[in-house]
């Protein structure tokens, strides 16, 4: 391929289009004026009772050719200015889709996520090498597991360019170049600004068709509201100086207020319908483009074409996937987009990959094979969203929660009545989640709680309940955020302060559970048969059982609610007296396959409550064992 | 009268010609212009490489025991090269400092292509947080060179096009605008054979 014959070409087709464009607006603006033009004589004539008013002279008159021009003007005017507005700072839209700006110093970090910061950031800089564009602001829309990028901002020098983190994880460093490559060619073949007056004019047209519709619309409505048209519509129209006296004025206003309403609407459709073709006809030409001078800038079209067979064969920008969310806003600058049709605002991958590469979309088993392994790990991650939303149930307080478990499940005899103060739990106030999600914040916070301090962001000690809450958000938080090395440096310094007054508490015990389970580095559990797991499962009821006013009571409590864990329960084991060999015992019934976690809990918690009270550090080590095993939408 | 209005227009004919000729002169000159600042590029970005050796035999070091001479090799080329590069800084277009440069650049990537295979052979190596990021700015640096070296030759190329097309032929002919010089494949052998970083 030669790419700069490819771009002459694309070149040359955008010139057409865009006239076409133009043409097919000038003509709406045309036709526009003339049904102006017709509606005006039309009041001429039989409203002013100038019934000698011929036709031709009137309607080729100067003064009316250029008045009905201007109404038509102000119309696309007024449909230009609207636009606009919603159209203004990339900085607005990119905070709107949750996108995330990479600067050079946050590249710092030895983690997998700053090391492909900082691929994508040294990509973009040889780019602006290789085309001479300015550096754009970089962004990453973090949530998307989607290859795909776009720009925004209609000048070179305040361009945003936005990469999904999927393309930075599924993508080599070539062809990510060739996806940064084409993206810059946008900026530098001023797409954007192209793409922006097109849609000016589009926005133009719609201006009649809406004209047309609200004309129609009143009409409509005030029937409705009279239940007589006629009524209606006569209180709302003027009339002319000598109008109104001929019994037939009323009719023909409705008429001609009705026909040119429908003409503008028709004439709108029309236009808008057209404007609209033309608008993705060049919208597929500049993509076309952008791919030649990417092939120019990166002389490595072969990197491009494997970008665009990938995101086909993983299916990936169609609609129905990760990105409809957004993309509505940005469709027209994506790097794909998966339809084809008259309106598709890009060609098809199959057109695109042919003019770069002779082989065309036929891949090789290499890609094959990464395919898979993309697909694979979508689905993966799709799982897994799934499960974070199910861990991130807000945590129930315990009241409420043993009073579910007292209705559905639990057989105790006297279902305990729970008068805990701590009711309802109140929202967390917005700057204290925003700290959270900063590195740092959220361990922070922990160790603030731990010290018994207000953390920042809150205004008063939380109740034991929200401390709860709190300290299970914050582990997440930190799991969330922070890379491994410091998450295990977290791990370690909560475990110290936990521990820096010789004895552990039920909230700190909760609190080490909770960081043990998502702070250690992830390894593969292994499900094992609850029957195994009798042994420590027993220990640990007796343990919580003997924190309560009647431990043998308790532990038998637990027995009705467990069928996977074989029942009767063996003699009521010794409590562990050792805290963190009670953490220990509580870490390996992670392994319990998920119904046997659940029922474990419940029986947790019909042994908390057998005593007709729970107190705050019974409900402490219950949440330590849901934070423990895994099971926190079941606490 | 009639002589007035001819020298009118003689003189907003010479002024239109002067303005003409000032607006030839002066795209030429931001064509020359950009492309000497496309030549600096480059110069940041050979820096930039020079800059990179140290840390890469750095973090290497702890590794590659083994390979003590590769890695003093790798280090004397890239002091031979950096003092080559500021000999040409100083005598730019001197054959002999060209020639000295040229060498020497391609004596650097040689070494630095066999310390990468070096590094294929030590799978801990290459797993090094640190080593990752050195070598993901090793690769960037050698595209860089490249893609400077490229906007380089895109750009003296226009500059010598538009010099040469008529009329700006003349403007050039007149002020000097002398034709500026690609560069060619032959002393870029260096960068052709710049690693292959692969991940």
């Amino acid at each position: 391929m030669d790419p700069f014959a490819l771009q002459d070409e694309a070149r040359r087709n955008t010139g057409r289009l865009v006239a076409l464009a133009v043409l097919a607006v000038a003509a709406v603006v045309a036709a526009a004026a003339c049904v102006f033009a017709c509606g005006a004589w039309t009041l001429f004539r039989f409203l002013l009772e100038e019934r000698d008013l011929a036709f031709w002279p009137f309607v080729l008159n100067p003064a009316v050719i250029a008045w009905s021009l201007f109404v038509s003007f102000l119309v696309v005017l007024i449909g230009f200015l609207v636009k606009s507005d919603d159209l203004s700072s990339p900085e607005k839209l990119m905070a709107r889709i949750g996108a995330k700006q990479v600067v050079r110093s946050r590249t710092k970090g030895s983690d997998a996520k700053s090391l492909a910061r900082l691929r994508l950031f040294n990509v973009c800089e040889e780019m602006s090498i290789a085309s001479g564009v300015p550096m754009p602001s970089v962004w990453v829309l973090e949530d998307s597991g989607d290859v795909n990028a776009f720009v925004a901002g209609t000048t070179c020098d305040a361009a945003t360019l936005c990469v999904t983190a999927g393309a930075l994880r599924f993508l080599e460093r070539d062809e990510l170049q060739g996806v940064v490559a084409h993206e810059y060619s946008h900026i530098l073949n001023g797409d954007m600004r192209l793409n922006f007056r097109l849609l000016m004019l589009v926005a133009g047209v719609t201006a009649f068709n809406r004209l047309g519709k609200g004309m129609l619309g009143i009409f409509g409505s005030k029937k409705e509201a009279d239940g007589d048209g006629d009524s209606g519509i006569r209180i709302r129209l003027p009339r002319g100086g000598k109008g109104g006296k001929g019994s037939g004025g009323v009719g023909i206003i409705i008429l001609v207020y009705l026909a040119t309403a429908l003409l503008l609407w028709l004439i709108g459709s029309i236009g808008v319908f057209f404007a609209r073709l033309a608008q993705c006809a060049v919208s597929r030409q500049r993509e076309f483009l952008a791919d030649a001078s990417a092939a120019q800038f990166t002389r490595n079209p072969e990197a491009l074409a494997n970008a665009l067979r990938l995101t086909y064969l993983a299916g990936m920008g169609r609609r129905g996937s990760a990105f409809d969310a957004w993309r509505d806003d940005v469709a027209h600058m994506l790097f794909t987009e998966g339809e084809r049709t008259l309106f598709a605002t890009h060609p098809s991958v199959r057109d695109r990959i042919a003019r770069l590469s002779p082989r065309g979309i036929s891949s090789d088993e290499q890609l094959k094979a990464r395919v898979k392994r993309i697909r694979a790990e979508r689905k993966a991650a799709s799982a897994a969203r799934e499960r974070a939303r199910a861990e991130d149930v807000p945590d129930i307080p315990p009241q409420n929660a043993t009073a579910f478990v007292a209705r559905e499940r639990v057989k105790v005899k006297d279902a305990p009545v729970l008068g805990n103060p701590e009711s309802r739990v109140e929202a967390l106030p917005k700057e204290f989640l925003a700290r959270l999600r900063e590195p740092g914040g959220a361990g922070t916070a922990l160790v603030q709680l731990l010290r018994g301090k207000v953390p920042e962001g809150l205004d008063a000690m939380p109740s034991r309940a929200e401390k709860r809450r709190i300290a299970t958000r914050c582990t997440i938080a930190i799991r969330d955020v922070e890379s491994e090395p410091a998450r295990q440096k977290w791990a370690d310094t909560l475990t110290a302060i936990a521990q820096e007054d010789g004895e552990i508490d039920s909230f700190e015990f909760m609190l080490l559970a909770g960081a043990r389970r998502q702070l250690s580095p992830p390894h593969e559990v292994r499900t094992v048969p609850a029957a195994r797991l009798v042994e420590p499962a027993s220990r640990v009821l007796a343990t919580v059982a003997s924190f309560g006013s009647d431990p043998e009571g308790g532990y038998r409590a637990a027995e009705p609610n467990l069928s996977l864990i074989p029942t009767p329960l063996p003699p009521m084991p010794p409590p562990y007296d050792d805290a963190m060999d009670f953490l220990d015992a509580l870490s390996s019934l992670g392994a319990m396959p998920p119904l046997a976690k659940r029922e474990f809990l419940f029986a947790l918690k019909a042994t908390v409550a057998q005593d007709g009270r729970v107190t705050d550090e019974e409900s402490d080590y219950v949440a330590a064992a849901a934070a423990a095993i895994g099971a926190l939408g079941w606490s | 009268m009639n002589t007035l209005i001819v020298v009118g227009i003689i003189v907003v004919a010479l002024v239109a010609l002067i303005a003409w000729v000032v607006g030839l002169y002066n795209g030429l000159v931001v064509l020359k212009n950009r492309f000497k600042n496309a030549f600096a590029q480059i110069d940041v970005q050979l820096r930039r490489r020079y800059d990179l050796i140290p840390n890469l035999v750095e973090t290497a070091k702890g590794y590659l025991k083994h390979e003590r001479e590769t890695l003093t090799a790798v280090i004397e080329a890239r002091n031979q090269a950096a003092g080559a590069a500021k000999a040409l800084a100083a005598a730019p277009g001197d054959p002999s400092a060209v020639k000295a440069f040229a060498a020497a650049e391609s004596g650097l990537a040689g070494l630095l292509s066999r310390l990468m295979v070096v590094v294929e052979r030590y799978p801990e190596l290459k797993a090094d947080a640190q080593m990752s990021r050195v070598m993901e700015e090793l690769s960037s640096t050698e595209n860089r060179i490249a893609f400077a070296r490229q906007a380089y030759n895109d750009a003296v190329t226009e500059y010598n096009t538009k010099r040469e097309l008529f009329p700006t032929s003349i403007v050039a002919g007149i002020f000097n605008f002398e034709p500026a010089a690609l560069l060619e494949s032959t002393d870029s052998a260096a960068q052709r054979e710049a690693p292959q970083v692969k991940f």
